[in-house]
C-alpha cells in the first residue's frame, strides 16, 4: 500500500518538476523541447478516471479551444485550425492519415505514462501537421524498480456513464511489462433547454450513446547498459451515436473508430552515440453512416513508419540526425478507384550547444512526398539565463501541413478534392520570459504566427465544392502561466489571449479580413487549486472561456457567450485497506454553455471511481 | 449544403405564393410590402434565417428568430406563401414553420418530415412538400397543418410545377441519381405517369399556354485519375400537360451544368443560369428555336428569382459570411443590392 501512495506521490512530484529519464536514449520531443513554452498533463486531476478525453482535460486546464459537436470535439491551438494540431504516441504521429484531424473525444487522458502540451509548430522536428502545437504522449517503462502490481478501477456517472478497467505492472530486472484493458458505456442523456424550438423546452440529448473498448501492452527490456528493446501496442474500438445540433429532432448518424498502433523501437547506448530505431505500423477503421440519406463514408488506412535518430554528444555540441520513411495505403469509398499508396520521406539535422547560460538548437529538414511540394523548414530555438532564476527563451521556425487524402482525392455528389493543392505553411516567432524558483514559477510567451496557403473547402462557381489554398491567417498572442507552492497547497494559473485574423479576402465581397476568427476566443484561462495532505487530495479548477464569433454580422457579430466552469474533485486513499477512491463534479454551477452553435453541452456531472490495487 | 435546386419562382408566383382575398389592416403588417430571401445557413449549425426586403430596398435580416423566441433551424431551405401563411421549410431539422405573413408570428410547426425540399399548393386544402427522405412528397392538409398521406415518387423530389390539375414532380436524384419527371393526378394523390426528360431534373415551371417547362442539369462521372468517364448533357424540356409528353427539348453543350429555371409574370420568357464553371444567366422566349447564346447578365448567381419585371440574383460570398442579393431589370441592368444573411438560398414574393 505505501508503495502505491509513494507511486502517486512521485507522479505528482514529476509533474511539477521534471521528467524522469528512463529512457536510454532521450526522446525527440525533450531533445527539442528546447526554447519551447509546454505543458504537463497533471495527472492528478484526472486520476484513474477513464472517462475523462483530452476534450474534457484541455477545455478546461489549457489555451486550446475544443469545439465539441455532434460526437466529436476538435482542437484549435493558437488560433489555427483543427488540423494544425499534432499528435503523436512515442514520437508517431496519429492524426488521421485521410483528414489529418484527430478527435480529442477519442483519446482518454488516463491510461498514457505521461503527456506533454508543447506551444507552438515544430515541422521541423515532427513533420507535417504541427503548426499550432504538438501533444506527445508517451509511455515511459521503467526497468529499475521491481514492482507488481494490479489495479481494478470501476466508476460510475452522471448520465450513464460506467467504466471498468484493469492495469497490470510487472517490473523484475531489466524486464517490463504494463498493460491495460478498459471498456466505457456512456449514454450521454443529459437534459439541456433546447432554445432552437418554440418555447425553448427542456429535452434529452437520447442519441448520443458512446462505447469504447481501450487496450495497451507495453514491454521493454534491457539487455545491457547499451541496449534496450521495447514494444508498444494500442488498440481502441469506439462506437458513437452522432446527435445533430439542437434544431435536428432526428439523427440515425453513427460512427465508429477503430485504431490499432503497433511500435517497435530499439535503443542504443554507445558512449557519445546513441541511436534509436522505430518501426510502427498504424491502422485505422473509420466508418460514417446516415442511412435515411443513404450515406455510408468509410475508409481504411495501414502507415508504416521507419524512424531513425542518431545523437552524437562531444563537449557542449550535440548533433542530431533523423530520418523517417512512411508509407502510406488507403482504401476509401469516397476516394475512386482502389487503393491509394504514397510515400514520404524525411531527414533531419540540428546541431544543439549547451553552455551553462546558453543554449541553442537549430534544426533543417527537407521532406520528400509523393505527388506534391514541401518547404523547405528551419527552426531556430535558445534559451539564455539572464539573472539568477529567469531565462529568456526563443524560437523561430517554419511549419507546414501537407494537403491531406480527403483534401486531394475526395469524390461525392458535390465535392471534389483538389489533387493541385499546395502545401500550408506556417512561419512562427515567439519569445518567452521564465521565472523559475522552488516556490513559485511565472512563464511569459509572446507569439507571432502566419499561415498562408490555408486550405479552405469553398462552394465554386459550378456548384460544387472544392478546397483551394486560398486563406491567410495572423495569429499572436501572449501566454502567461504561473504556479505557486505552499505547504500542502499548489496554485497554478492559465491564461491566453489569442488574436487570430484573417489576412487575405477570398473573395470580393469578403469582408472578414482583418476580424477574429470564428471559434477563436479572444481571453482563455483557468485557475488551479491543489491542496494535498497525507492520504487524501483536493482540487478546485475554474476556468474561463471568452465569448467566441459564430457568424459575421453587417453590423454585429453572433456569438456564443463566454462562460466560466467550475469543477472539483476529492481522492482518499483509505489506510488499511489497498483501495481508494475518487470524486469529482464537474461543472458544479450547472451552467449552460456551447462551444459549437445549437450543439448543448451536459450540466452538472458526477463522477466516482473506485480503485482497488492488488500487489 | 450543397444546392441541389431552387425555389421555381414562377411556379410560386402563379400557385403557392399567390396571395388570396387578403386586405391589410392598418394595424397589422410589417412583411406584406416587400419580399423574404431565405439563408440557409450553415449546414450541420442550425443558424439558417429569413431576410425581410421592403419595397423601399429595407434589409431587415432574422426576422423569424427576432419575433419568435427561438431559431429558425438548420439549413432554411426554401419558403411559400399560402392562403396568408409563410410555409418556411427547414431542410435539415426536417419540419416546417408555418407563419402568419404580417407578423412572422408563429403559428405552428409541422414535424414528420425528414428532409424537406419544397411546398407548392395544390388545391384551397392541400399543399405538396417534397421530401428526399421519403423520395416522395407529403400531402399537408392546409386546414389542420398536418400530414395525410404521402405519395412515392422518383429519387430526389425537387422542385413542384402545377398545371392541369397535375403536380410535376422534378427529380433531382437526391443522394442518387434520376433522370424523371413523376406527374401526380392531384384529385387522387395518384401517381399517373413518370417523363423521362434527362439526368438531374432541377427545376420547372409553367408558361403562359400551361406547357411545364423543365431544366435539367446533366451528369458527369469521373474516374480514379480524374478523368471523365460519361457525360450527359443537360436539357430545356417542354411538358404538354394533356398528353404529358415532351414536346419539345433543347440540349445543353455537354459540360455544362445548367440550373434555376424561372420565368417572367407573363409566362412567356424564361430565364435560368447556364455554363461550365462560372455561368450566366440568360433570357428565352418561349417560342424561340434554339437555345440563346447571349447572356443577359454575365454572374454566377447562388440563386436565380423573378418578379414583378425585375431578375433576382443571390451571392454566398464564402460561405460563412452573410451573402447578397442583387436586383437587375430584365435587361440585366443592376439596379439595387443589399446584404442578406450567410446563403441565402431562395427567394418568396408576396
Amino acid at each position: 500500500m505505501s508503495l502505491y501512495v509513494n507511486f502517486l506521490h512521485a507522479k505528482s512530484i514529476s509533474d511539477t518538476i521534471y521528467l524522469p529519464e528512463v529512457k536510454l536514449v532521450e526522446s525527440k520531443i525533450k531533445t527539442h523541447l528546447l526554447g519551447s513554452y509546454y505543458n504537463i498533463l497533471n495527472s492528478n486531476i484526472i486520476g484513474n478516471s477513464n472517462i475523462g478525453t483530452f476534450a474534457d482535460y484541455l477545455s478546461s486546464n489549457s489555451s486550446f479551444y475544443i469545439k465539441q459537436y455532434g460526437a466529436l470535439a476538435t482542437p484549435t491551438f493558437r488560433g489555427t485550425s483543427s488540423s494544425h494540431t499534432l499528435i503523436l504516441w512515442n514520437g508517431i504521429p496519429i492524426n488521421s492519415s485521410a483528414n489529418g484531424i484527430i478527435d480529442f473525444s477519442s483519446i482518454s487522458t488516463n491510461n498514457q505514462d505521461e503527456i506533454i502540451i508543447v506551444h507552438g509548430g515544430n515541422s521541423a522536428v515532427f513533420g507535417s501537421g504541427a503548426i499550432g502545437g504538438t501533444i506527445h504522449i508517451n509511455e515511459l517503462t521503467n526497468n529499475n524498480i521491481k514492482e507488481n502490481e494490479i489495479l481494478l478501477t470501476r466508476e460510475v456517472g452522471s448520465y450513464g456513464v460506467k467504466s471498468n478497467s484493469i492495469k497490470l505492472k510487472h517490473q523484475k530486472n531489466n524486464f517490463s511489462l504494463n498493460g491495460s484493458y478498459k471498456n466505457l458505456k456512456d449514454k450521454n442523456n443529459f437534459e439541456y433547454i433546447n432554445t432552437t424550438q418554440n418555447g425553448n423546452p427542456s429535452q434529452i440529448n437520447d442519441y448520443g450513446e458512446k462505447r469504447n473498448q481501450e487496450s495497451k501492452m507495453n514491454a521493454s527490456y534491457k539487455v545491457n547498459s547499451k541496449h534496450k528493446v521495447s514494444a508498444n501496442y494500442w488498440h481502441s474500438n469506439l462506437e458513437r451515436e452522432v446527435p445533430q445540433n439542437m434544431t435536428t429532432p432526428i439523427s440515425d448518424a453513427k460512427q465508429y473508430d477503430k485504431n490499432t498502433r503497433k511500435l517497435i523501437t530499439t535503443e542504443h547506448n554507445l558512449n557519445k552515440l546513441k541511436i534509436r530505431l522505430k518501426k510502427a505500423f498504424l491502422k485505422e477503421e473509420f466508418r460514417y453512416t446516415e442511412i435515411i440519406k443513404n450515406i455510408d463514408s468509410k475508409f481504411k488506412a495501414e502507415t508504416k513508419i521507419s524512424d531513425i535518430d542518431i545523437k552524437f554528444y562531444s563537449g557542449k555540441y550535440l548533433l542530431n540526425f533523423g530520418g523517417n520513411l512512411n508509407n502510406y495505403k488507403i482504401l476509401n469509398n469516397n476516394y475512386l478507384g482502389s487503393i491509394l499508396k504514397e510515400q514520404q520521406t524525411a531527414i533531419f539535422s540540428s546541431i544543439q550547444y549547451k553552455s551553462k547560460a546558453l543554449k541553442i538548437n537549430s534544426v533543417i529538414r527537407n521532406e520528400w512526398k509523393t505527388n506534391y511540394h514541401v518547404p523547405v523548414l528551419p527552426s531556430f530555438a535558445f534559451e539564455l539565463d539572464l539573472i539568477s532564476n529567469i531565462k529568456l527563451r526563443g524560437k523561430y521556425n517554419r511549419n507546414f501541413r501537407a494537403p491531406t487524402f480527403n483534401d486531394r482525392f475526395w469524390v461525392s455528389s458535390g465535392s471534389l478534392g483538389n489533387i493541385n493543392l499546395k502545401s500550408e505553411k506556417g512561419n512562427n516567432f515567439e519569445l518567452g520570459v521564465d521565472y523559475i524558483s522552488k516556490k513559485f514559477n511565472f512563464k511569459i510567451t509572446g507569439y507571432s504566427l502566419f499561415v498562408s496557403n490555408w486550405i479552405l473547402w469553398q462552394e465554386q462557381e459550378n456548384g460544387i465544392w472544392i478546397p483551394n489554398n486560398i486563406k491567410e491567417v495572423w495569429s499572436r498572442g501572449l501566454e502567461i502561466a504561473s504556479k505557486f507552492t505552499y505547504k500542502y497547497f499548489n496554485i497554478s494559473s492559465n491564461y491566453a489571449l489569442t488574436k487570430s485574423t484573417s489576412e487575405k479576402a477570398s473573395n470580393l465581397l469578403d469582408q472578414t479580413v482583418g476580424k477574429q476568427l470564428r471559434y477563436v476566443p479572444i481571453h482563455k484561462g483557468n485557475i488551479l487549486c491543489f491542496f494535498t495532505k497525507d492520504n487524501y487530495h483536493f482540487f478546485i479548477n475554474k476556468s474561463f472561456t471568452g465569448e467566441v464569433i459564430t457568424t459575421y454580422g453587417t453590423e454585429n457579430n453572433k456569438t456564443l457567450d463566454s462562460f466560466s466552469l467550475t469543477d472539483i474533485g476529492f481522492k482518499y486513499l483509505f489506510k488499511n485497506m489497498p483501495l481508494s477512491s475518487e470524486i469529482k463534479i464537474k461543472n458544479i454551477e450547472n451552467i449552460t454553455y456551447q462551444t459549437y452553435q445549437n450543439y448543448p453541452s451536459p450540466g452538472r456531472e458526477f463522477l466516482i471511481t473506485i480503485n482497488y490495487t492488488i500487489k | 449544403m450543397k444546392k441541389m435546386g431552387i425555389i421555381a419562382l414562377a411556379v410560386i408566383s402563379i400557385t403557392s405564393c399567390q396571395k388570396e382575398s387578403f386586405t391589410p389592416t392598418a394595424s397589422e403588417g410589417n412583411y406584406e410590402n416587400g419580399y423574404f430571401v431565405t439563408n440557409e445557413g450553415n449546414f450541420g449549425t442550425g443558424n439558417g434565417s429569413i431576410s425581410f426586403i421592403s419595397n423601399e430596398g429595407e434589409v431587415e435580416n432574422d426576422v423569424f428568430s427576432q419575433i419568435n423566441s427561438f431559431q429558425l433551424g438548420d439549413v432554411v431551405q426554401s419558403m411559400s406563401i399560402i392562403n396568408n401563411k409563410g410555409y418556411i421549410i427547414v431542410n435539415n431539422s426536417s419540419k416546417i414553420e408555418v407563419t402568419s405573413i404580417d407578423s412572422m408570428n408563429s403559428i405552428t410547426t409541422i414535424q414528420g418530415l425528414i428532409s424537406p425540399r419544397y411546398i407548392v399548393k395544390v388545391s384551397d386544402e392541400k399543399a405538396y412538400v417534397s421530401d428526399w427522405g421519403i423520395n416522395g412528397v407529403h400531402v399537408i392538409d392546409l386546414n389542420t397543418n398536418t400530414i395525410i398521406t404521402t405519395i412515392t415518387t422518383g429519387t430526389g423530389p425537387e422542385e413542384i410545377a402545377i398545371s392541369n390539375g397535375q403536380a410535376y414532380v422534378c427529380n433531382v436524384g437526391g443522394w442518387g441519381l434520376d433522370n424523371t419527371i413523376s406527374v401526380i393526378d392531384i384529385e387522387s394523390d395518384i401517381v399517373s405517369s413518370t417523363i423521362e426528360v434527362g439526368d438531374k431534373p432541377n427545376s420547372s415551371v409553367v408558361d403562359v399556354n400551361g406547357d411545364v417547362w423543365v431544366l435539367t442539369g446533366g451528369y458527369t462521372e469521373y474516374d480514379a485519375n480524374w478523368n471523365i468517364v460519361s457525360e450527359t448533357a443537360g436539357v430545356l424540356a417542354k411538358i404538354n400537360s394533356y398528353t404529358n409528353t415532351i414536346d419539345v427539348s433543347y440540349n445543353f453543350e455537354v459540360g455544362n451544368h445548367p440550373e434555376d429555371l424561372v420565368i417572367n409574370s407573363n409566362g412567356d420568357k424564361l430565364y435560368f443560369s447556364d455554363g461550365s464553371w462560372s455561368k450566366s444567366v440568360y433570357e428565352f422566349n418561349i417560342t424561340a428555336s434554339s437555345l440563346p447564346t447571349e447572356a443577359i447578365i454575365n454572374r454566377s448567381f447562388y440563386d436565380l428569382a423573378y418578379n414583378n419585371g425585375y431578375i433576382f440574383g443571390s451571392d454566398a460570398v464564402d460561405y460563412v459570411q452573410n451573402g447578397w442579393s442583387y436586383q437587375y431589370n430584365e435587361s440585366g441592368i443592376l439596379i439595387d443590392s443589399m446584404q442578406v444573411g450567410i446563403i441565402p438560398g431562395g427567394y418568396c414574393f408576396n
